[in-house]
């Protein structure tokens, strides 16, 4: 009696497992992926068959948005709102040093909670911009093709954010994709315009007058940019449809903003050149998804007529067969087709806004069918607003605030009340300091170098630009290997003496521990000089 | 209850067969779609799996190079992305801004390296000035020879004293 207790005890609890093992199996095979491309900067018009057939050819099996826009004037904010769903109104983060509210839940972490792998994999990723949003950072570093070769091998599901990089100011074109500007522009004034554009990466608006005849050189640029975007995509699309991944992952291709050519006088979107606005060039973008054949229904049109950031993590939730979270504004866009509307929200400076405690501006807009609505509004109370008919005046170049009263007043009091939720949160503190350079500078020694006993006359100390009532930090690193040594001295004031050296202690102590490093910034706040690397000669 | 046993095997046997077929009509000995991806996923994870010890070095040179990058916060030597920063930043950044990620030679004779460093320089005073391979730059007398061996000899410059 008691071995047959026992077998049908362990035949059950084998059964069970085997029936558990069976549909963890199932589901962990039928779970979707979803793999969001960003491409930095590519403006909508830069999607064509003479300049991304590859993404073309693919995007045949794609659903695509014809009329597809971001939802702010530059990166950080627009992918928050593609990361979460969120608008900008919403989501409050307009600058750099700030993040989401961390008590909200949100999709990317309840995905994480589902056992998926929330993933992205470029170091500007780890910015406090990208905080709060579920991004796990462990894989940060590891080149992409590698990573989803090996979500393809393991299995595992996965949200992988991935952008390229390589459309962003400057616009220089690598090899083979080479532009030959001088049957571009006009004279020698216009090419040393366009120069720029291929050789900075900022160009703060008006400080080079851009001339209509320049936006074609310009245009030109990001277009070799976007071809060789175009041929990187051809090699993930390899990877995509080879791997297996095509099968049981959501991919979708779309930007996070688009850039003016100069057809306003400026290059670049906000963060580039602090002259943030909402106008097409900058706010139209291509978008692609693909789903696999398990997901498709055969209602859904092949072309969407128009959509938003805001919709695309809606659309992946339902995808995926996650309850959509109630504040989400945005729609499935694949199931459900509405009229036009839209709204975006940008700062004037976007990430390099000059302090970002202090908002320059904001530009708001919103579109109800073919009308568009600009509303500037400065921190110091001035106020511009500016109306298009996008049918008639695609290019915006026609205001027609004083003209079209009855659509200005509509247009504007839904705005108005928009305009009235939008959240600004708050900005880290040392978020002013944390650009490059940020630290002390060098007076002595002014720079990197080698140097010998005689050219600093058997003194050594270093100084520095600061106060002299302030402490300091001087943080060193000298020798190699075993021989090295490293630490940090306090210093009061913006000089560390070391006195007056002897030739023998020089040769003896401070050549063999050759190069030496170091660098200083304040003890109490503020971000570390460069560091100075001295080579003592014999 | 004498239905029990032989109905308990009966199923536990009928389910482990139907997850044993559904599986063998997968695998890649059954079918060819398989096959080929497994082998597609094989040759690209021998292609594109770092050494890290490769890593290690390259990252080294990459920040010896450009001092920038070293002091960076994200990318640096100090940076939160460790030794995948420089891979980082070359993927995203340096490569578009012609930057160069390879490794360093490092002499075996400093002293010697030092007199070809300065020949070098007085030979060719653009290299001297220059922010990467010259006498101010943070290669120090390692930057001659770097130079020499990327640049130099395909330009028909002299190494040597």
């Amino acid at each position: 009696m008691r071995y047959r207790f026992l077998f049908i005890s362990f035949a059950f609890i084998l059964f069970f497992t085997l029936v558990v093992k069976g549909v963890l199996l199932y589901q962990k095979e039928n779970r979707i992926s979803v793999i969001l491309l960003t491409v930095e900067s590519l403006r909508h018009d830069l999607v064509k068959e003479s300049i991304t057939p590859n993404l073309l050819q693919a995007a045949k099996s794609a659903h695509r948005s014809l009329v597809h826009r971001a939802v702010s004037g530059w990166t950080g904010s627009n992918m928050i709102t593609l990361l979460t769903g969120l608008t900008p109104f919403q989501a409050g983060v307009h600058t750099r040093g700030q993040s989401v509210d961390g008590k909200l839940l949100l999709p990317l972490e309840v995905l994480a909670d589902k056992g998926y792998q929330v993933a992205g994999l470029q170091g500007f990723m780890t910015m406090d911009l990208y905080r709060n949003l579920g991004l796990g950072i462990d894989d940060v570093g590891t080149d992409p093709f590698f990573w989803l070769t090996q979500r393809a091998q393991d299995k595992k599901y996965f949200f992988l954010w991935e952008h390229y990089l390589h459309t962003h100011l400057p616009y220089r074109p690598g090899k083979g994709y080479e532009v030959a500007l001088d049957a571009l522009v006009a004279d020698k004034e216009a090419k040393q315009r366009v120069e720029a554009v291929r050789t900075t990466t900022h160009i703060k608006a008006g400080s080079i007058d851009y001339q209509t005849g320049d936006v074609q050189a310009i245009h030109a640029l990001h277009t070799a940019n976007a071809r060789e975007f175009d041929d990187w995509f051809a090699r993930f699309w390899e990877l995509y449809t080879k791997s297996g991944l095509r099968n049981r992952c959501v991919l979708v291709v779309t930007a996070d903003h688009g850039d003016e050519h100069g057809e306003r006088g400026n290059v670049g979107h906000a963060s580039t050149n602090l002259g943030g606005h909402l106008h097409e060039e900058i706010v139209r973008v291509p978008f692609f998804i693909w789903v696999p054949e398990t997901l498709t229904k055969q209602e859904w049109p092949k072309v969407v007529d128009h959509s938003s950031h805001t919709d695309v993590m809606v659309t992946l939730l339902e995808l995926l067969g996650v309850n959509v979270p109630k504040y989400l504004e945005g729609r499935n866009f694949l199931e459900k087709q509405v009229p036009a509307s839209w709204f975006g929200m940008t700062s004037g400076g976007g990430f390099s806004e000059e302090d970002p405690a202090n908002i320059k501006y904001f530009e708001y807009g919103a579109i109800e069918g073919r009308w568009k609505l600009l509303w500037r509004k400065h921190k110091d109370g001035r106020e511009a607003r500016r109306l298009y008919h996008l049918g008639k005046d695609p290019g915006e170049n026609d205001d027609g605030y004083a003209l079209y009263r009855d659509q200005v007043a509509e247009l504007e009091k839904t705005l108005a009340a928009k305009i009235h939720t939008a959240r600004n949160r708050p900005v880290r503190e040392d978020a002013a300091q944390n650009l490059v350079g940020s630290g002390p500078q060098w007076v002595f020694p002014p720079g990197s170098g080698a140097y010998g006993y005689k050219q600093l006359a058997g003194r050594f100390y270093f100084e520095w630009q600061g106060r002299d009532d302030a402490d300091y930090i001087l943080q060193y690193r000298a020798g190699s290997g075993d021989n090295m040594v490293d630490g940090e001295l306090e210093v009061r004031g913006v000089k560390k003496d070391f006195g007056k050296l002897s030739k023998r202690y020089w040769q003896t102590w401070v050549v063999p521990v050759s190069p030496v490093r170091v660098r200083v910034r304040r003890a109490d706040r503020g971000g570390w000089s460069s560091w100075l690397e001295l080579e003592a000669m014999p | 209850m004498k239905w029990l046993k032989p109905a308990v095997v009966f199923l536990v046997c009928c389910i482990s067969a139907i997850l044993w077929c559904i599986h063998a009509v997968q695998a890649p000995f059954f079918n060819e779609d398989t096959r080929r991806t497994e082998a597609y996923l094989r040759a690209m994870y021998d292609k594109l799996a770092p050494d890290l010890q490769q890593e290690r070095r390259l990252a080294k040179a990459y920040w010896r190079r450009y001092p920038d990058v070293r002091e960076n916060q994200l990318w640096g030597e100090d940076g939160v992305l460790g030794i995948k920063g420089p891979a980082d930043h070359y993927r995203n950044h340096g490569r578009q801004e012609g930057r160069i990620y390879t490794e360093i030679d490092w002499p075996e004779d400093i002293v010697q390296e030092k007199k070809l460093a300065q020949a070098y320089w007085d030979r060719y005073p653009d290299v001297a000035a220059s922010a990467v391979w010259g006498r101010r730059s943070s290669m120090g007398v390692l930057g001659p020879r770097d130079h020499y061996r990327l640049f130099g000899r395909m330009e028909g410059r002299h190494w040597g004293e």
